[in-house]
């Protein structure tokens, strides 16, 4: 057995008494944690980094007004696979943007399009962490 | 500006490729350096339209 496979079978087993519904929250909430909660550490740290960064860059570069329900809704939905930022960059910014935002055309505002690229990148990171506690749960039945 | 875009494009392949890649292998290092290449490959295929389109304008 090689050491890749033994890590990974080490995996399955901690995945094994881990809920998966709990796995697949906490994924959304924050990205990496529901792979940090099935003991994948360092995959948990690569998913967080590559997707938090996607997101604080496309909010810094929409001048913080890229998350707002009213103005773009169909981009919010997308934004929100990613909950806990999506979240806190509306508490702070209160979901309120000026003259500027409301002039940003979604197709064109590449801001917008990297917070939604993070946002649905984190439903398919949630679905992973879903289904590798489900998978866990089965074997070790 | 143009370059500001283009380098913007690239970053978020790479994070794309991190993501999808993390997803399906489960040695982190596997994951940077398959990501690595997936970056690589996208970025030659790239250059490589942009050669084909400027000899095609230049025969036409």
């Amino acid at each position: 057995m090689t050491e890749q496979e033994a890590r990974a079978e080490k995996g399955a087993v901690r995945a094994g008494k881990k809920i998966p519904e709990l796995a697949a929250v906490l994924a959304w909430l924050m990205p990496g944690l529901g792979h940090y909660y099935l003991g994948q550490r360092s995959k948990a740290v690569i998913l967080f980094c590559a997707i938090l960064l996607a997101f604080v860059l496309g909010v810094i570069l929409a001048d913080f007004e890229a998350v707002s329900i009213p103005e773009h809704k169909y981009a919010f939905f997308a934004q929100m696979g990613s909950g806990g930022p999506t979240l806190l960059t509306l508490f702070i910014t209160g979901g309120e943007i000026g003259e500027k935002g409301r002039a940003i055309d979604p197709l064109n505002s590449i801001g917008l399009l990297y917070t939604m690229v993070a946002g649905l990148l984190n439903y398919v990171v949630a679905c992973d962490a879903y289904e590798r506690a489900a998978r866990g749960r089965h074997e070790s039945a | 500006m143009k370059a500001l875009n283009v380098l913007l494009f690239l970053l978020i392949c790479l994070v794309v490729s991190v993501v999808s890649l993390a997803i399906k292998h489960d040695d982190p290092r596997k994951i940077l350096l398959a990501s690595l290449k997936l970056f690589a490959m996208i970025v030659g295929g790239i250059f490589l339209f942009c050669v084909v389109i400027q000899v095609l304008q230049a025969a036409i």
